[in-house]
């Protein structure tokens, strides 16, 4: 192995410094990983998977099985990046993976001793089998396996790159830039359609980048290229990578922005995320070398053929000095020929029994030495192939006659081209089998929106590549309304055919038809062909069993390069033919695919939007402890110098009965309900009745889902005759909207209302205690005398300059009112509030103290209306009007809901200086705690009016055990406590202090 | 990813829409007191393979309740139109 | 009276941040000077007609182009609601065939201006937010981070984001977050006065 002093893409006027395990490796820019590697003489680059064999670079694209490393240090680490499609930068380091204490002597090697203990399906028989309930011993070999047998290791250290998504539509997509898709965009482009054409690699070109600097292709590359760059309306992305089609007309796209560089540089995001509708799409995704199967076909220094070729022409690094070429099919002569005239003594075995004449001589004049009807029947060799064993072998690819052992360095192999089909099954399920080509193709119906050019169609000659490609990508443009024309299809260069083959030898045998050795058909996943038959001997007949059970093309490889040859052989053992085995389903991501770049800037703070009210400034600037409340963030409490929470809220909400407190409840849901029809739509909604509810006032209501089950309540004030203002409860405002516009819209079309949300329009301050009149008097203009305003009635008013609604109602069962305050002004009334309260001994009140005071008064809220209670569960049944339907009232009678065993809603009085943890079970005093017990705690604290800690909780029969004592068991914690079951209503049930 | 073609506002990402179950129902009268209609509305449904109707809400634009035909086997979108405008006894 | 808070306001502090060069966006507000949503049902554009003309406006318009009139810019959000900026109080056109909203405090504008704002809005919605699909005068109803927002084009470069006020916050983060890589200039609360 070694580095040409000519030739290639790199630019050796700029070498790097760029390292593996420690060891500097010759690197030019323009170099990528692997060739840097090769150039250096990196013979072992990886263990394997399962039997940790030392294992070689083997390809040169996404199909790489081998060249797994860690790569990069620190925070930037990442494991399982491919070599052969990483882009060398100065700086880089990478690290061997898979192998302990390291790569030449790795103890987990002895796993291939073992390897009949590890063949298919060893997970599920060897630990389960023999060893069946003994969980521990398998818990225990299932750590020592996954240590041995793994990929690389992750870091547990945070990114510390970003990523971006961004969203673009186009009229045509063209996936893959080799001569097919550059075709494709170029009649696209001069039609005047909004082409995005993806390229996975650096540059455009695909194939034709491993044709020398300088040939009739290059040259061709550069011409189409150069008139697509000088259209505006051409996006040509490189680095990047099309993973996944989706529905309808959606792909998902992948750029590497900054992963050819050490590190993203200015504010520039590590990966993007492009999230593609195109109206036309055309697949060009060309075609991946096929490897041929023999023994010992994973052995360091056996490599696809094309990416020998690869190495040579694009990056001059010349990958062995006495190669073998074993091939079933014409393309790989031009790698031998390449291979030859670079300096390399080539042999070339074809399995076929007999080649072009034309090809022979051409062979002949380039000093390759050819041997028809001959296949590689073993490779052999320590850390690198040394010698093979080569024999006569017939149609079916099993030896005929006397095996002899040449020596040799390398060994190039093709066993023909898969098409990467891959897109289009994600988009339309299985391909079609081909029987010309023996090949699973894409099989677009002439309507589709995604249709496929060139190799991906196994098409013959580059002459069909590219009109193909010129024809697809003017049909796209024509069907996505582009008029424009797309003139003459560039011609073609001259370059080898790809004649098809139906009857392809995939892999060499001894007489009856065993491999010599350890035959891999997938070497990621270290399956051999013997597991193919294990399986086939074990019953497995469908393939997608198959692929789960041998793993075979999972995971990154997706059949990339494994799906053929086990397809193939799964068919033999079978005695079928290839499509009556059928194939496996690809999925997305074609290529292992960074989560950073699926989630984007969605994570951390902004893993789902926050909401704000618009007083949450204040409360920040005033050192409120902050608590999520769905998307809100609320004030929890607001410490004085140190409190702990429980201090804050009991003082808190003391405060509020003894004196007078705030609250911000802007976080309410409040929807206008507007329209001539609007109390007879509230008379449906709710369970009571909305007719008489006169201007000025408002009235508690409950609603149903319509299932019976109680969803929200709140209380909805009459503005006016066309004209009402619901409140809902903070976590289901968004349910409500949806639930009554769905109603509106569907059933009740004839209802002349409307509903539309306007918390964001409305701060809202409650203001309770026994002070709240006195402290509202003084600061708005409004008369709130008791005769004025009772409850349920509101009135407008001026607080601090702003127009204000106040209504009287009190949820914390105190003197209590709801300052109602559009949001640009609520701040300014807060401060007022906050400022002329002093007098009053105001205090602010944040969410815990709030559910104190409604606990106390045995208020219902999310813990009881939590979809599964109705309303005489929770006591609420006295609201539903009986001389009018309303949603819910059928089915609320179902009898199964109306079982007076059933569990209502009780308080609890807890026994002794420990409160109850929510969701601990109710248990009767005496017999066993097991089970679901008679009931559950939903809401529970500490009652500063009581003394003592209380509890909500809805209990069997719970009407009828007033006064027994239960014990209340909380199994996370361990803990049992004793209480008392009493009314849910502790703290003035009479409600003189609210009324007053 | 569905793509819906909204009457009102054009083909939007699904993101955009909540899904509001079965739209082949049809909601019993207000005055309807048998638990049987009320049952077979809120609970019993067809599980079709195929061609079915759903109600989509698309909530981040014009808010609209929208009826999509969807294939349950290919998850195909053929027509979307408003519920408003759907007359249920016909569908 | 007085004059309301725009939440933003004290987040918004003046400067350059993110990537150097010239792709720099301007994140900014604008005050609403007032915001109302009519409704109606069958008969709506029938009903609206008095309304619209006393704003200066031809109709009901089309659900995807902002209408301009004098002192009142009007957009069509539903079959059957309209939203109207910049109107007086509206209260005394409501009738049994129309209803009239005062949202003016439930929304908060957010505006981006520069050669790659369109580009940063990409970046936030599924929509094709190019100008070939979203071409000046015309509006947009989609999800922010969530969040379901009205966009309008105002010119080539400068777009206006309306977002539900208590969620203006939080799509002002994601914006500037996606700023990053393009830079961007936070503008000054003086200079927002200005353009308002």
């Amino acid at each position: 192995m070694k580095r040409l002093e000519t030739g290639g893409r790199i630019d050796r006027e700029a070498p790097l410094s760029v390292s593996f395990d420690g060891t500097a490796l010759s690197a030019f820019q323009g170099d990528t990983l692997s060739a840097a590697m090769l150039a250096s003489g990196v013979t072992v680059v990886g263990r394997s998977f399962k039997y940790h064999r030392p294992r070689g670079v083997y390809a040169a694209g996404v199909e790489e099985p081998n060249a797994l490393v860690h790569l990069r240090d620190g925070a930037r680490h990442e494991p399982n990046v491919r070599a052969t499609t990483t882009e060398v930068f100065d700086g880089l380091t990478c690290t061997s993976q898979n192998a302990w204490p390291n790569l030449r002597y790795d103890i987990g090697a002895v796993n291939n001793l073992f390897s009949r203990f590890l063949s298919a399906g060893f997970y599920y028989k060897t630990f389960i089998g023999p060893f069946r309930n003994s969980t521990r011993f398998w818990m225990m070999c299932e750590t020592f396996i996954r240590k041995a047998a793994g990929m690389g290791r992750g870091t547990y250290l945070e990114d510390p790159d970003s990523y971006e998504k961004r969203h673009v539509h186009c009229d045509v997509l063209v996936i893959g830039g080799g001569a097919a898709g550059l075709t494709a965009a170029l009649a696209a482009g001069r039609a005047g359609a909004r082409v995005i054409l993806v390229e996975q690699d650096s540059e455009l070109g695909g194939a034709i980048l491993s044709d020398p600097v300088g040939s009739d292709a290059d040259n061709w590359r550069i011409s189409v290229t150069k008139e697509l760059g000088g259209m505006d309306n051409v996006q040509i992305l490189t680095r990047t990578t099309a993973v996944g089609a989706y529905d309808s007309d959606t792909f998902v796209l992948i750029e590497r922005v900054s992963d050819h560089l050490k590190a993203p540089e200015n504010h520039q995001p590590r990966q993007r995320f492009w999230q593609v509708h195109a109206k036309r799409a055309v697949l060009a995704s060309g075609a991946i070398e096929r490897p041929l199967i023999f023994g010992g076909n994973d052995k360091p220094g056996v490599m696809l053929a094309h990416a020998a070729r690869s190495y040579l022409n694009r990056y001059a690094v010349l990958v062995g000095d006495t190669i073998i070429v074993a091939t079933n099919n014409d393309t790989a002569y031009q790698a031998a020929f390449d291979l030859g005239t670079a300096g390399a003594n080539v042999t070339l075995l074809d399995a076929r029994q007999s080649v072009d004449a034309a090809l022979l001589a051409e062979a002949k004049g380039a000093g390759v030495t050819v041997k028809t009807g001959h296949g590689v029947l073993a490779a052999h060799g320590r850390g690198r192939v040394s010698a093979v064993e080569i024999a006569p072998i017939d149609a079916g690819g099993r030896a005929t006659g006397p095996i002899s052992r040449v020596p040799c360095d390398t060994l190039a192999i093709s066993a023909g081209w898969t098409p990467s089909v891959h897109l289009w099954t994600q988009r339309h399920g299985k391909p079609g089998f081909d029987d010309a080509s023996a090949l699973f193709l894409a099989a677009p119906k002439e309507t589709d929106a995604l249709q496929t050019a060139g190799s991906v169609n196994a098409v013959e000659t580059l002459e069909e590549v590219i009109t193909q490609g010129f024809a697809q990508g003017a049909e796209a443009a024509k069907q996505a309304g582009a008029d424009g024309a797309a003139g003459i299809c560039p011609a073609a260069f001259a370059a080898r055919d790809w004649p098809h083959d139906p009857d392809v030898i995939w892999g060499v045998f001894t007489r009856d038809g065993k491999t010599k050795g350890k035959a891999f058909v997938d070497l990621q996943h270290d399956v051999k062909v013997s597991d193919i038959d294990q399986a086939h001997q074990e019953g497995y007949v469908s393939v997608e069993h198959l692929k789960r059970y041998t793993t075979t093309g999972m995971a990154t490889d997706q059949g990339k390069l494994s799906n053929m040859n086990a397809l193939s052989r799964m068919a033999e053992q079978r005695g079928l033919r290839v499509p009556e085995v059928g194939t496996t389903t690809f999925r997305p991501p074609f290529i292992p695919t960074a989560i950073g770049a699926l989630v984007g800037h969605e994570h951390g703070q902004h893993f789902r939007p926050t909401r704000l009210s618009p007083m949450h400034q204040w409360h920040v600037e005033h050192g409120a402890k902050l608590t999520q409340a769905g998307a809100w963030m609320r004030p929890w409490y607001y410490p004085q110098s140190g409190e702990t929470l429980t201090a804050a809220y009991i003082r808190e909400a003391a405060h509020a009965r003894e004196h007078v407190g705030i609250i911000d409840v802007s976080t309410l849901g409040k929807i206008a309900v507007q329209g001539p029809d609007a109390a007879e739509f509230l008379n449906r909604i709710y369970v009571n009745g909305w007719k008489t509810l006169q201007v000025g006032r408002l009235r508690y209501g409950v609603m149903l889902r319509e299932d019976g089950f109680v969803m929200d309540d709140g209380a909805t004030a009459r503005l006016g005759e066309n004209d009402y203002f619901m409140t809902t409860t903070t976590a289901n405002a968004a349910k409500v909207l949806g639930f009554a516009e769905h109603l509106l819209q569907t059933a009740w079309k004839d209802l002349r209302v409307h509903v539309t949300t306007v918390t964001d329009q409305w701060g809202t301050i409650a203001v309770a205690g026994p002070k709240a009149r006195t402290l509202l008097s003084k600061v708005s203009d409004a008369d709130l005398n008791r005769e004025a305003v009772p409850n349920n009635h509101f009135v407008t008013a001026t607080i601090a300059d702003s127009p204000v609604r106040i209504h009287r109602m009190s949820y914390s069962g105190e003197l209590a009112y709801e300052v109602y305050i559009p949001a640009g002004f609520a701040t300014r009334v807060w401060e007022r509030l906050i400022d002329a309260g002093t007098e009053f001994d105001l205090s602010p009140y944040g969410t815990e103290a709030m559910g104190a005071l409604r606990i106390e008064k045995g208020h219902v809220a999310g813990p009881e209306i939590e979809g599964r209670t109705t309303l005489k569960d929770l006591g609420l049944e006295g609201f539903a009007a009986s001389k009018k339907p309303f949603v819910g009232s059928v089915l609320r009678q179902r009898p199964v809901l109306d079982d007076p065993t059933r569990p209502t809603l009780v308080g609890l009085e807890i026994e002794g200086q420990v409160g109850a943890k929510a969701g601990s079970l109710l248990f009767p005093l005496q017999g066993e705690t097991q089970g679901h017990g008679d009931g559950w705690v939903s809401s529970t604290t500490y009652s500063p009016a009581l003394g003592k800690y209380i509890a909500l909780g809805l209990l069997n029969n719970g009407k009828q055990r007033l006064g027994e004592t239960i014990r209340v068991v909380n199994f996370v914690g361990n803990e049992t406590l004793q209480a008392k079951v009493t009314s849910h209503h502790f703290f003035d049930p009479e409600g003189e202090r609210q009324n007053g | 990813m569905i793509r819906i073609d909204c009457p009102i506002c054009g083909l939007r990402t699904e993101t955009e829409f909540t899904y509001g179950a079965d739209a082949t129902v049809t909601r019993p009268a207000m005055d309807e007191t048998a638990t049987q209609p009320w049952v077979d509305y809120v609970f019993n449904r067809d599980n079709p393979r195929g061609w079915h109707l759903e109600y989509w809400h698309h909530v981040q634009g014009c808010r609209q309740w929208l009826v999509l035909e969807r294939n349950t086997l290919t998850h195909e979108v053929g027509s979307c139109r408003l519920a408003r405008e759907v007359d249920h006894e016909a569908s | 009276m007085v004059d309301p808070v725009i939440p933003l306001h004290a987040n918004l502090v003046p400067g350059r941040y993110g990537a150097d060069g010239d792709t720099a966006v301007q994140i900014g507000t604008r005050r609403i000077s007032s915001l109302w949503q009519i409704a109606g049902w069958s008969d709506f554009e029938h009903a609206a007609q008095p309304l619209l003309v006393a704003c200066g406006l031809a109709g009901p318009g089309q659900y995807d182009e902002t209408q301009q009139g004098p002192d009142v810019t009007a957009w069509r959000i539903a079959p059957d609601k309209i939203l109207l900026e910049g109107p007086p109080d509206l209260t005394d056109f409501a009738s049994d065939s129309l209803v009239v909203l005062d949202l003016s405090h439930a929304r908060t504008v957010i505006t981006l201006n520069g050669a790659e704002a369109r580009t940063l809005l990409s970046q936030v919605v599924s929509v094709d937010v190019s100008a070939a699909t979203l071409p000046v005068g015309s509006f947009i109803q989609t999800g922010l981070h969530g969040v379901g927002v009205l966009l309008q084009a105002r010119s080539q470069n400068g777009i206006e984001i309306f977002v539900p006020t208590t969620w203006a916050q939080t799509i002002l983060d994601i914006l500037c977050q996606n700023a990053m890589p393009l830079g961007y200039e936070i503008m000054s609360p003086q200079t927002i006065h200005a353009a308002t």
